[in-house]
């Protein structure tokens, strides 16, 4: 005769049968996934884009400022008439 | 090869629910799993070879999503007991701790199967993955071996490995 082991108990386990709602909220999670989740390509654009906002802005910032003392000399220079004293 | 979720759903929906139960022996927990595999099958669909087997696929999904879930659930373990010892949340600890609740057991035998399943559950995952195909998914060796790549003498191996370390850490009824 076989000697018994625990794991034989094993055998005696039922199968049961899987819940009927559960197609329903694999169908809902598969709809949210969908409307909520980017694609890995369209998050790329998004971030690409925003660095491009972003470099454009602080570039602008620095121009300006950059323009704004150029304009400042000049005015000065022209309109002071210190060189030719 | 077109394949429809609905009718994948309905052919392997018992089979993928009772394999998710036998690794987490509580029906809540196996209906996630349920779901998160039937998810991956969606998402994976379109990449499936038609020459596979998909009853194969489907178990490698389950078995892997079940494993993960246990890891998860570990993780999560470990860190509820950390923050218990900051704050006092003993109520969801005891609700951990008595989470077996599996369908397939008749009530007279769930003392001893649960103390069957904690010795189960401290078998290295390929071990336990071995024992739960063959002993309770009454699967042969050539298939267990098909489904998680290996050869079938690799998992006579685990069997056997499985096997002692049951009968060694198995608490003897007269203790």
């Amino acid at each position: 005769m076989k000697p018994y082991h625990p794991i034989d108990r094993l055998s005696q386990i039922e199968k049961v049968e899987a819940p009927n709602h559960l197609f329903e909220k694999i169908q809902s999670r598969i709809g949210s996934q969908k409307t909520e989740n980017f694609s890995i390509g369209m998050s790329y654009a998004i971030a690409a884009s925003i660095a491009l906002f972003l470099c454009l802005n602080i570039s602008l910032i620095f121009f300006k400022e950059n323009t704004a003392n150029k304009m400042n000399l000049f005015t000065q220079l022209n309109t002071n008439n210190d060189l030719y004293k | 090869m077109i394949l429809n979720l609905e009718q994948l759903y309905q052919t392997h929906k018992n089979l993928v629910y009772n394999l998710a139960l036998n690794y987490v022996q509580n029906s809540e927990d196996a209906e996630e799993i349920t779901q998160d595999v039937f998810l991956t099958v969606h998402q994976s669909m379109s990449s499936f070879k038609a020459q596979a087997n998909i009853k194969t696929w489907i178990y490698r999904i389950t078995i892997n999503k079940s494993l993960d879930f246990l890891k998860a659930k570990k993780r999560q373990k470990r860190f509820s007991n950390l923050t218990s010892l900051f704050f006092d949340n003993s109520s969801e600890i005891k609700h951990q701790e008595s989470d077996f609740k599996h369908p397939g057991i008749i009530m007279e035998e769930k003392e001893a199967f649960k103390k069957l399943f904690e010795t189960i559950n401290q078998l290295p995952d390929n071990q336990k993955t071995v024992l739960i195909l063959s002993k309770i998914e009454n699967k042969s060796q050539k298939e267990i071996a098909e489904i998680l790549n290996l050869t079938v003498k690799a998992v006579e191996s685990l069997f056997q490995r499985a096997k002692k370390n049951i009968e060694k850490n198995y608490p003897n009824p007269k203790d």
